[in-house]
């Protein structure tokens, strides 16, 4: 299954990928990104396509076992 | 367009660019969308889609601000032979010249204070110190909104960051507007002049939060004075946390006014667009700024340096040859914006490189925004009839900030 990989070296919290794929991240009260869920069905492609793509720091991928 | 293409040369330090870059970004858009320079070894890219896509290049170091981001057309006249040498750890260099990690570990150390919900709680002062500013400004009945108004909001919330005390807050800006403007003489902008003149007030705030145990209440600076670099956990000097943090320090107090101001400028141009926003302030504004963040901003490039061989959209670069990816082009890009030059306050904005993007990608842009919003829409909700006096203004000739360094408006109807 594919899954969403962040690099925390540059995710800094901006929070434009959990409007985008909201089953899958989410911002926390201290202002830092949760992985909800890594792995996702196709059902959630577009939507972790979107989140990869609005990311601003080119923080998140996704990576095919 | 046929004479500019056959006779077509591009300097981003030459005078007549400086004095109105556009015609030459369109024409690099159009016909030389990977254009070199040869004086300084360059690639220049103004395509939306070409600057995203080297912008995103993040992996391995390949690229680095190492010989500055915003280097002096002086530093890069040069041929690298190879890559240039990876700019220190010990000194910690200045943060935009950095290799990964150590980059993105500066900024992880810094920017807490800058993350969304740390700056949602920004907004009651924010708002105190644009109305403050607003109820002695327009009862003068003019003033240079760059100066007097926003200039003055952009510089409290820099000393408020930075821990630097309110009474300082004009010598704050007339610091950084004197040393980032576009010295004809020298032909250049002072960066590292302005390196060393923002220790005045940055040194002395960090002193100040060691002296009061750096507990984390200036999460600006603290968490760098707690840092400890590499194996031998070696902390950081007053000077080398300093050199982390001009950045933005000047980006906060001189770059947000300006696209408040000249927001405002392009809504009385259109008069209609000015009406339709003022029918619904609180919802309208924000959709207006992104559109004034896309065509009203000043930035206009950002150069790197490849530290590897690697080929860019079919461009073969060497270790050694540098990079201008120009965001302000890229933001008035037909591909990605119809009618692009033309301002619509509520146009579609699905992707944007007003902030950059990738590992430099504007640490600030949610404190920049913020302010932005509230100095357009609390001047809006106050002034009901104003003029700009553009005989009066300044419009600045630069290869950093393209727009008005002085902008007088003339009030001709408020309510406080």
């Amino acid at each position: 299954m594919p899954k969403i990989v962040v690099n925390w070296l540059l995710c800094e919290g901006n929070g434009v990928c959990t409007e985008a794929a909201p089953e899958l991240l989410a911002m926390q009260d201290d202002d830092t990104l949760k992985v909800l869920k890594e792995e996702f069905g196709a059902d959630l492609q577009p939507k972790a396509d979107a989140a990869v793509r609005i990311c601003p720091k080119h923080a998140l991928k996704i990576e095919q076992d | 367009m046929n004479e500019m293409s056959s006779q077509f040369s591009y300097d981003p330090f030459a005078m007549e660019v400086l004095r109105n870059p556009i015609p030459f970004y369109k024409e690099l858009q159009a016909n030389h969308p990977c254009y070199y320079v040869e004086k300084y070894d360059m690639f220049v890219f103004t395509r939306f889609e070409d600057v995203m896509a080297v912008l995103g290049i993040t992996d391995d170091n390949t690229f680095m601000g190492s010989e500055s981001t915003l280097p002096t057309p002086q530093a890069i006249s040069h041929r690298n032979i190879g890559a240039p040498p990876v700019p220190t750890i010990n000194p910690m260099a200045p943060g935009p010249t950095l290799p990964s990690p150590y980059y993105e570990q500066m900024r992880l150390a810094y920017m807490k204070p800058l993350r969304p919900k740390a700056v949602k709680e920004l907004d009651g002062f924010i708002h105190d110190l644009v109305m403050d500013r607003l109820r002695e400004l327009l009862p003068q009945g003019r003033f240079d909104f760059m100066v007097d108004f926003g200039g003055m909001v952009s510089a409290a919330i820099t000393c408020k960051l930075f821990g630097i005390p309110f009474e300082q807050t004009a010598e704050v800006l007339d610091a950084v507007n004197s040393l980032s403007i576009y010295n004809e003489a020298e032909e250049k902008v002072d960066i590292p002049g302005l390196f060393q003149r923002l220790k005045d007030f940055i040194i002395p705030s960090i002193q100040r939060r060691r002296a009061a145990g750096a507990d984390g209440a200036l999460p600006l600076i603290d968490p760098l004075i707690n840092f400890r670099v590499g194996e031998e956990g070696r902390a950081l000097s007053d000077d080398e946390i300093s050199d982390q943090l001009v950045c933005a320090f000047v980006a906060n107090t001189e770059t947000p006014p300006k696209p408040a101001g000249q927001g405002l400028l392009a809504l009385k141009r259109h008069p209609d667009q000015l009406a339709a926003v003022r029918a619904d302030l609180d919802t309208n504004v924000p959709i207006a700024v992104e559109e004034i963040l896309r065509i009203c901003t000043t930035s206009q490039w950002t150069i790197r340096t490849a530290h590897k061989d690697i080929t860019v959209l079919g461009q073969p670069i060497r270790a050694g040859q540098r990079v201008l990816l120009s965001t302000f082009a890229a933001s008035r890009d037909e591909a990605e914006y119809e009618n692009a030059d033309e301002f619509i306050w509520n146009r579609r904005i699905s992707r944007s490189l007003t902030f950059g993007y990738g590992q430099h990608h504007c640490v600030g842009n949610h404190v920049a925004r913020l302010q932005i919003n509230i100095m357009v829409r609390e001047f809006l909700r106050h002034v009901h009839d104003f003029e700009f006096d553009l005989d009066s203004a300044y419009h600045s000739a630069s290869y950093f900030h393209w727009g008005y360094m002085q902008l007088p408006v003339v009030i001709k109807g408020y309510t406080l």
